[in-house]
């Protein structure tokens, strides 16, 4: 009787077609994931929204961070050169001194605009704080700004002091700040790309 | 009797389950500047090996917990991969000509399935699997196309990354208990 079955068994089987293999896709060894109800599904939606936010403000602080260091890489050469002029030796022609002042305001604005898009940024994402390339464009933008708002206000008061012994002093500490802005603004642009 | 032919005809097919005890799944981007790598030892995964030689794998981790040492980069890769509405990265396939338990290394291919970003593509991935301890190792690499998967290549500098990534894993199966 049981050979009987097992012949039935066999022969059943050979008789049958050899039953098609799944596609991988069909194979679910894992258990599948809880399928996320509608309030779930809702704010992954609108996580992602803010992440594509996030993402095209960032493009643009990008774009913005390389504006930047240009016009304050000029500004600081119009500055060199002002100072040069007035102080070096130059015969105080003034020449330099509006393209300095231009590209100055130029470079606060897009320094202040760039820092916004990234402030303002939506960050819905919890991230690890750690000491890494992020973190050291960070601590030298943060250092750039005190530089930058330094700068603003020691510019203005040494455009003030015209004629008077002190300005010297003035523009020597404010050509000094500037290029420590540049080299902080430099290395927060820099370490990005490592 | 018939109960015994019916028990035997609807049995399911034998075979031996393997989980996943340990791995890592690692991607790699390249940029013109940098190369960044990310790593998961979060993986899950199973095998399930067959007499006729065939295995069928699963293998998946949560895109978030991939990590390049670098937060910023790793929020960029979920923002790119939609990882809130796609949590996971997945590989699904078959193995054949692999009989277990292995005597000795041996190379297969891997006729895979690969779901990424919410997109699928069928992918033939060459699997290095070795005789491990109490079970087995299987290591492979494979490159990819992002735009394939519809991933939005992050950017910087105006120069986008490499179309071309890469993803390699290190995975030991052991016998289910």
């Amino acid at each position: 009787m049981i050979a009987l079955a097992v012949t039935l068994v066999l022969s059943l089987q050979g008789e049958q077609p050899a039953p098609p293999q799944p596609a991988p896709e069909d194979i679910e060894l894992l258990p599948t994931p809880a399928a996320p109800d509608a309030e779930t599904v809702a704010q992954q939606q609108q996580l992602d929204r803010e992440l594509r936010t996030r993402r095209k403000m960032l493009q643009l602080h990008q774009l913005g961070g390389m504006l930047t260091l240009a016009t304050l890489g000029a500004t600081v050469i119009f500055g060199q050169l002002n100072y040069i002029d007035k102080y070096g030796g130059g015969g105080d022609t003034g020449r330099w001194y509006d393209w300095h002042r231009f590209s100055a305001f130029t470079a606060a604005a897009l320094f202040a605009g760039t820092g916004a898009l990234a402030l303002f940024a939506p960050s819905p994402l919890e991230k690890r704080k750690r000491l890494d390339t992020v973190m050291l464009h960070r601590i030298a933008m943060g250092v750039a700004t005190v530089g930058m708002v330094t700068q603003i206000v020691l510019g203005f008061v040494t455009a003030s002091k015209g004629g008077s012994i002190s300005q010297r002093d003035f523009a020597l500490a404010h050509q000094i700040v500037g290029f420590a802005t540049f080299g902080a603004t430099a290395v927060g642009f820099g370490v990005l790309t490592f | 009797m018939l109960a015994l032919v019916a028990v035997l005809l609807c049995a399911p097919p034998v075979g031996q389950l393997l989980e996943l005890r340990e791995g890592t799944l690692t991607y790699t981007v390249v940029h013109k500047l940098h190369e960044v790598r990310g790593t998961t030892r979060q993986v899950e995964g199973r095998a399930l090996a067959q007499p006729d030689g065939t295995i069928r794998v699963q293998v998946r981790a949560k895109v978030a917990s991939f990590d390049s040492g670098n937060s910023n980069r790793d929020e960029h890769m979920r923002e790119a991969t939609h990882e809130p509405v796609h949590p996971y990265a997945e590989v699904k396939g078959m193995l054949s000509g692999v009989n277990l338990p292995l005597r000795q290394m041996q190379e297969a291919t891997l006729h895979a399935t690969v779901e990424l970003n919410g997109e699928k593509q069928t992918q033939d991935v060459p699997v290095k699997l070795e005789p491990a301890e109490a079970g087995v190792r299987a290591t492979f690499s494979f490159p990819f196309s992002l735009d394939a998967f519809k991933v939005e290549r992050p950017e910087l500098l105006l120069i986008k990354v490499d179309d071309r990534a890469t993803i390699a894993g290190d995975l030991r199966f052991e016998a289910a208990k």
